[in-house]
């Protein structure tokens, strides 16, 4: 069957556009046969298509709604236990686990920002240096003229 | 200004708007999750707001094409085709709705031999949707006035 698989790039644009949005409102109205849902999954798909032409990616929106139940669950799981027992400061940032973990998240988002502002800086260094080679060649020209 | 500069401080505002509605929660437990949500999504818009200061054009790029008008016309048949679903039924609003965007989106020609075959795709595709779904899964779809 993946033989003939390539053939559905031969199909028109069009046809995929209205095939595509009746099966996306298919099957979000079919998991909870909600029509709200249908309105979100519209809603986020429009701001994410705009969203796309300023670089932000739609994978972690995506992220966000399907672990986004899963985490405010295990959160206030997490928030009972601690007002029961030491205190939600001392239960979230204390031990070594939550600390490698909040570490790990600390240090991901800083590692991001320190590639982006290198390749900046050499990025300048860069064109600062064609610019210093643009103009010693036009004044060696002018001298030579 | 820089369009990104204005795009972070945007969501910036939003994210401070969100939090001042957070008051209007009757149950103050209820207001925790958003609440941690909230404070990490104005720290991270606030990383990218000095990241759009620092960085300036070198910044948030652009990465696809964006053309307007086929953009609009989508948007508002998609949003005429879920106003209608609830009220005419799913099976008939996706059929002229698929319609809808070959004709609308499609060729400025429109000849007997393509409209016949627009119309036969279109019904061709609802049936094995109605087959596989309706009939062999047995899945729900919104009902409306006509099927």
């Amino acid at each position: 069957l993946s033989r003939y698989s390539y053939k559905v790039m031969s199909v028109p644009n069009l046809t995929m556009i209205g095939a595509v949005t009746i099966l996306a409102v298919f099957g979000t109205y079919s998991v909870q046969n909600s029509f709200d849902d249908v309105i979100i999954m519209f809603s986020l798909g429009t701001l994410m298509f705009i969203g796309r032409k300023f670089g932000f990616s739609p994978a972690p929106v995506v992220l966000g709604i399907v672990l986004g139940p899963i985490a405010e669950d295990n959160f206030l799981r997490g928030k009972l236990i601690a007002e029961t027992d030491v205190g939600m400061w001392s239960y979230f940032f204390s031990g070594t686990a939550n600390i490698i973990i909040i570490a790990l998240c600390v240090a991901s988002i800083a590692y991001s920002i320190y590639g982006e502002v290198r390749a900046h800086q050499k990025a300048r260094k860069k064109s600062g240096k064609i610019l210093e080679e643009v103009k010693a060649f036009r004044t060696e020209r002018g001298r030579s003229a | 200004m820089r369009r990104e500069i204005i795009l972070s401080s945007i969501i910036l505002a939003a994210v401070i708007a969100i939090y001042a509605s957070l008051s209007l929660f009757e149950e103050p437990g209820a207001a925790i999750f958003p609440r941690v949500i909230i404070i990490t999504m104005a720290i991270l818009s606030g990383i990218l707001l000095m990241r759009s200061i620092i960085l300036g054009k070198a910044g948030i790029t652009a990465t696809m094409e964006f053309r307007v008008r086929p953009f609009l016309t989508c948007f508002v048949l998609i949003i005429i085709y879920i106003f209608f679903l609830e009220r005419i039924g799913f099976y008939v609003s996706s059929f002229l709705f698929f319609l809808a965007v070959t004709f609308i989106l499609g060729a400025i020609r429109v000849d007997l031999r393509k409209t016949v075959y627009r119309v036969t795709s279109s019904a061709v595709f609802m049936g094995v949707l109605y087959l596989l779904f309706n009939t062999l899964l047995k899945v729900q779809t919104p009902k409306g006035i006509l099927f």
